[in-house]
């Protein structure tokens, strides 16, 4: 299927524009926006002409098969694209209205309030306490690091597994523990927005379990985008859920990745309005 | 556009909570080590000044500068942004005691004059609670910690300017790089140095010889006589027979280590290379002087105590480590695949080894090689021992089993012996003259070997 | 893959011919043991070096004990010892360690953290790799040339021959000659630094440095402890260079103290060079003992510096494949 350029942009804010429109009133603050925004790794356009409105206090989802770039969307909202140095950013992130990717916007300020949880558990080297204190010291925090650290995990649901062994090495955690010490790392800086990366491929359904309940829980105080390859899941536990797909087009050989279908999660999977996003939630596709 | 985050607050990052107005009081480790760094970027004026002497004119404008450079850095910068180099680094930030605010330019000065005049009253009056040591106290300043300050001001709100960062953090994170920046482009000085140093005096040695004294038959600078070819060929002849050792042998072991060792073996085995990798040379020199020459080259030729074979032997003995080393590496980087495809057809070991593994990493090998040959072309202390090369004479010799010297020997033995280099009028030049060539010679095969090296990165 | 294309045709005859054969691999059994044999020739010449050495030196380290340690360089063998030579390898190894570590490291650093991907820092790059095959007489010349003037600079009341010929100039010159392995070293052990581990640090706003001084320097630190080891002990066992700086080979006449620090202005020997005088005296003056003896010494210190490094690096690789 071809599209030009110029379609495809109206199709992109015709979506938006049809969301909003069936958008109840009460919906709350857009949080990040995107506009038009395509990543390019060196030469290779890895994802184009992607528009999406997160809220606040929501659980957005982004499905999609694999290489259709959901996790270099998802790291361009916190700039963890910058690390990458082919990396390269067109269009706009906005976050609360402010350009992320403009003038002398620091990266680290917006990690601060963007956090992010990763496909594979990574904690620190170090011990349970150090890895959960970690964010606010590096910010500055030098006392009540104590509370924090208990309220953290907590809040993350590790605290009762952990108390006893704060100072022992995080490695020494299951696989579930240390996702969920990853977590509870992420919330003591008190961020805005958590970003998730596929946070629960690497866990048994048990621990999954959980972290989906966490997140229910924690909504309420934050914003979340997770990227998920389960659709059940998706299903579960988001508001909202963006399709993404990838298809060759005209410029290069390889395939680049698109925004099919964003909407409710209800919608997405009993009602899409994209044959794509049908083929794929049946489970015809990818 | 703002917007206020509706979730929980963490506590202690509420400026109440510290009891202190202006902050917190920075660590005083970091206060010390945040002198330290200012300290040791003025030296190198106090160096180039004292050189030069301070009673001339050069050394003048340098201490001039030098003075520039620390009111700049521990006066001008302390009053704009809070911070010298050294406590920006360390996280320092230099505040009004009474009201947080900036220190005005006179009050940084006075507190710099009351720290060199009274350094170690200061350094006592430190164990204040408030860490606020003597001239703090007469400037009317606090040294915050810059970080934790941070912390209090950054608030949860959202908007162009908080997304900004803070100004301090982000002069820190350029000052920490601008320091790792200034280690890095220290190699590129040292280079200039070498080639400088080299090339000045070897010049003079090129334009003032006489042509008919560098063709002769001895090396023997302090009586005018600079026959290059003497110990041109005596380094190639010690290199040559140090590779009739390094190649089979290192080669041999790389090839054992990287395909057939299991890893058990491999670990008791490899540390044997790496000791014989740690001999200094003038052992190695011993060696082959006092046991390789009586043992060996004596009882197989009919040769002195003192012969180029003895010091090629033990050069040789001491570059397998490095001919392994990279050799193996360069084994390792051929794909499993590869292997597996010969051996999928039923090759032997063997076969696999010699018909797929060393064809496929033969650039890395001859890499290896290179990278050994001008090793053993730049091994000083075996040569000066064990070859002879330690006289002031070397004379011409094509022949491995008498005394002889190579480039790197003359130079050493040149240096040696007197106190200061004397003889003929050239006889100091020569010695850069030789170096020169040395250096070029090795330069070129080390560029030759990354060639090679880098054709090995592009095929996998 | 296609296997005809990556096998040469000699492989694939030779593998048939094989097969019809069958039986023992006599060729294959011999080929490996030449292989043994290569690193087992290593590990006798190891063993020969070593119980020569000892064979002729330890009767000196046991007769004489600690005068041997403790005595200055003298003319009689049997009065000479080693007191002002391990003061001077001492003092370099001071140098070597205040200022190729951290320049090193620090260089390191700029390199695998900071550094664009642009021509400068190719050059730089490249231009480190050269370094360290210079060899080591020509930073001897550098040594002469740059650091004994600067010395004699800078040492106020150094004068006529030796003038600059000090310990300083000498300890400058060993930093800078290791100063390209510590880079080196240094920048393949932050390399090795896991990528999740700087994620999770930027994740969480760590900036740059907070990443580097909290996880990535204290990931790599082992690796970096092993090749500032390694250098140290390479430095240790230098003597080109501090030839050509100017080292005192016969006799040195001021005694002090072995850590004052008036040392680093004063003229100096070190182990290497003691070795390199002695080694070449007469074979019945009873020095060929003294320099075994000062080997023995020599080879305590730099292949305890080398052992120590390969013990960490291994305990350190086997935690991490552990975990
Ligand atoms: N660092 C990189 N350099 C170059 N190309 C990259 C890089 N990271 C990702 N890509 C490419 O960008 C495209 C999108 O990758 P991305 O990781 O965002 O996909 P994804 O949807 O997250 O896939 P998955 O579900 O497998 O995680 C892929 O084609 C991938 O090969
Ligand atoms: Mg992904």
């Amino acid at each position: 299927m071809q599209i030009t350029k110029e379609q495809r942009v109206d199709e992109t804010s015709a979506m938006i524009d049809d969301i909003e429109v069936r958008e109840d009133p009460r919906a709350s603050e857009i949080v990040l926006e995107t506009r038009d925004l395509d990543v390019y790794y060196g030469a290779f356009r890895a994802v184009r002409d992607v528009g999406l409105r997160i809220r606040a206090n929501e659980i957005t989802a982004m499905i999609g098969p694999s290489g259709c770039g959901k996790s270099t969307v998802l790291r361009c909202f916190n700039r963890m694209n910058d690390l990458i140095e082919s990396a390269r950013v067109e269009g706009e992130v906005r976050y609360h209205d402010v350009d992320l990717y403009g003038d002398k916007i620091d990266a680290v300020e917006v990690r601060r309030r963007i956090g992010m949880v990763f496909q594979k558990p990574n904690p620190f080297p170090k011990s349970i306490f150090d890895n959960v204190a970690y964010g606010p010291r590096v910010a500055g925090q030098r006392r009540g690091l104590d509370d924090l650290v208990e309220r953290s995990l907590q809040r993350a649901a590790l605290w009762d597994e952990v108390k006893d062994r704060l100072k022992d090495s995080a490695l020494g955690l299951s696989g579930g523990q240390q996702q969920r010490l990853c977590i509870a790392r992420a919330l003591a800086v008190d961020p805005d927005v958590l970003l998730m990366d596929e946070p629960c491929s690497a866990l048994d359904p048990i621990a999954t379990g959980r972290i989906e309940e966490l997140m229910q829980e924690i909504k309420h105080d934050y914003t979340i985008v997770i990227v998920t390859h389960n659709m059940q899941q998706a299903a579960r536990v988001s508001d909202r859920t963006a399709f993404f797909t990838a298809e060759v087009n005209e410029e290069s050989d390889r395939r680049t990745g698109l925004l099919v279908e964003y909407d409710r999660t209800q919608n997405i999977f009993s009602n899409p309005s994209d044959g794509r996003t049908e083929a794929y939630v049946t489970g015809r596709f990818g | 556009m703002t917007a206020t985050a509706t979730a929980h607050r963490p506590d202690g990052r509420s400026p109440a909570s510290s009891g202190i107005v202006a902050g917190f009081p920075a660590p005083v480790r970091g206060r010390i080590v945040g002198r330290l760094i200012d300290a040791v970027l003025a030296t190198p004026f106090y160096i180039a000044g004292s050189i030069a002497g301070f009673d001339s004119v050069a050394g003048a404008t340098i201490a001039a500068a030098g003075a520039a450079f620390v009111i700049w850095n521990q006066v001008w910068r302390v009053a704009r942004s809070g911070a010298s180099i050294g406590q920006s680094v360390l996280g320092i930030r230099l505040v009004d005691n009474a009201s947080g605010a900036p220190l005005p330019l006179w009050r940084c000065a006075v507190r710099e004059v009351v720290f060199l005049l009274l350094t170690v009253l200061t350094v006592v009056t430190l164990l204040r609670r408030d860490r606020r040591a003597l001239h703090d106290l007469i400037a009317g300043s606090f040294a915050s910690d810059a970080i934790a300050g941070d912390a209090l001001r950054s608030a949860r709100r959202v908007d162009d300017d908080t997304l900004r960062g803070l100004p301090g953090r982000r002069r820190r994170e350029s000052d920490i790089r601008a320091l790792f920046t200034g280690a890095a482009m220290l190699s590129l000085l040292i280079t200039a140095l070498i080639v400088f140093s080299l090339v000045a005096e070897a010049w003079t040695f090129v334009s003032n010889v006489e042509l008919g004294s560098l063709w002769g038959t001895q090396w023997a600078p302090r009586f005018g006589e600079y026959d290059i070819k003497t110990l041109i060929v005596g380094s190639l002849i010690v290199t040559a027979v140090a590779m009739v050792v390094a190649l089979p042998i290192g080669l041999g072991s790389a090839i054992y280590l990287s395909e057939y060792a299991r890893p058990r073996v491999r670990k008791v085995l490899k540390p044997v290379l790496e000791i014989l990798a740690g001999l200094p040379s003038v052992v190695v020199g011993f060696f082959a002087l006092r046991w390789i020459a009586p043992n060996v080259v004596q009882r197989f030729f009919d040769a002195g105590i003192f012969s180029l074979m003895a010091a090629g032997l033990g050069v040789g003995l001491l570059t397998i480590p490095l001919m392994a080393s990279i050799s193996e590496d360069a084994l390792t980087a051929v794909p499993r695949p590869l292997r597996e495809a010969s051996a999928g057809l039923g090759a032997r070991k063997k076969t696999t080894t010699s018909r797929v593994v060393l064809p496929a990493a033969v650039s890395g090998l001859v890499a290896a090689f290179i990278v050994t040959v001008s090793r053993a072309i730049g091994e000083t202390m075996v040569v000066f021992l064990a070859a002879g090369g330690g006289g002031n004479v070397a004379t011409f010799t094509a022949d491995p089993t008498e005394a002889g010297s190579t480039m790197t020997a003359a130079m050493a033995a040149q240096a040696s012996g007197t106190d200061a280099v004397v003889g003929e009028a050239l006889t100091f030049e020569s010695l850069f003259f030789v170096g020169l060539v040395l250096f070029l010679v090795t330069l070129g095969l080390n560029l030759l070997a990354d060639r090679f090296v880098r054709r090995v990165r592009q095929a996998y | 893959m296609k296997l005809g294309t990556v096998l040469p045709d000699q492989t694939r005859k030779d593998v048939e011919r094989r097969l019809q054969r069958g039986g023992i691999d006599f060729g294959g059994f011999v080929f490996r043991l030449a292989l043994v044999s290569c690193l087992v020739f290593a590990l006798l010449v190891l063993l020969v070096l070593v119980a020569d050495v000892f064979d002729r030196g330890f009767g000196v380290l046991t007769d004489r004990g600690l005068d041997f340690l403790s005595a200055p360089l003298r003319t009689r063998a049997d009065e000479a010892g080693i007191f002002q030579s391990l003061r001077g390898t001492f003092w370099i190894g001071v140098f070597v360690v205040a200022l190729a570590f951290p320049f090193g490291i620090g260089a390191a650093i700029y390199l695998e953290e900071y550094a664009p991907d642009n021509r400068l820092t190719r050059l730089i790059d490249v231009n480190i790799r050269n370094l360290a095959g210079v060899p080591s007489v020509v930073y001897g010349i550098l040594g002469f040339s740059i650091f004994v003037k600067a010395a004699d600079g800078f040492f106020p009341g150094s004068v006529g021959d030796h003038a600059g010929k000090t310990t300083a100039a000498a300890g400058v010159t060993l930093a800078v000659l290791v100063l390209p392995i510590v880079i080196i070293t240094s920048a393949e052990a932050i390399r090795a630094v896991p990528r999740e581990i700087r994620e999770a640090s930027y994740g969480v706003g760590a900036t740059q440095w907070d990443t580097i001084r909290t996880n990535v320097l204290p990931y790599a630190a082992p690796g970096i402890l092993t090749g500032t080891l390694l250098s140290l002990a390479r430095a240790l066992g230098e003597a080109a260079p501090l030839i050509l700086v100017g080292a005192v080979q016969g006799r040195l006449g001021s005694r002090t103290g072995f850590f004052e620090p008036e040392q680093l202005s004063e003229q100096f020997t070190a182990m290497p060079i003691t070795i390199t005088d002695w080694a070449t005296k007469p074979a019945n003056s009873g020095f060929v003992e003294n320099t075994a003896a000062a080997i023995i010494v020599l080879l305590v210190v730099v292949l305890l510096a080398n052992a120590v490094a390969i013990l960490l690096r291994n305990r350190f690789e086997n935690k991490r494949a552990g975990r």
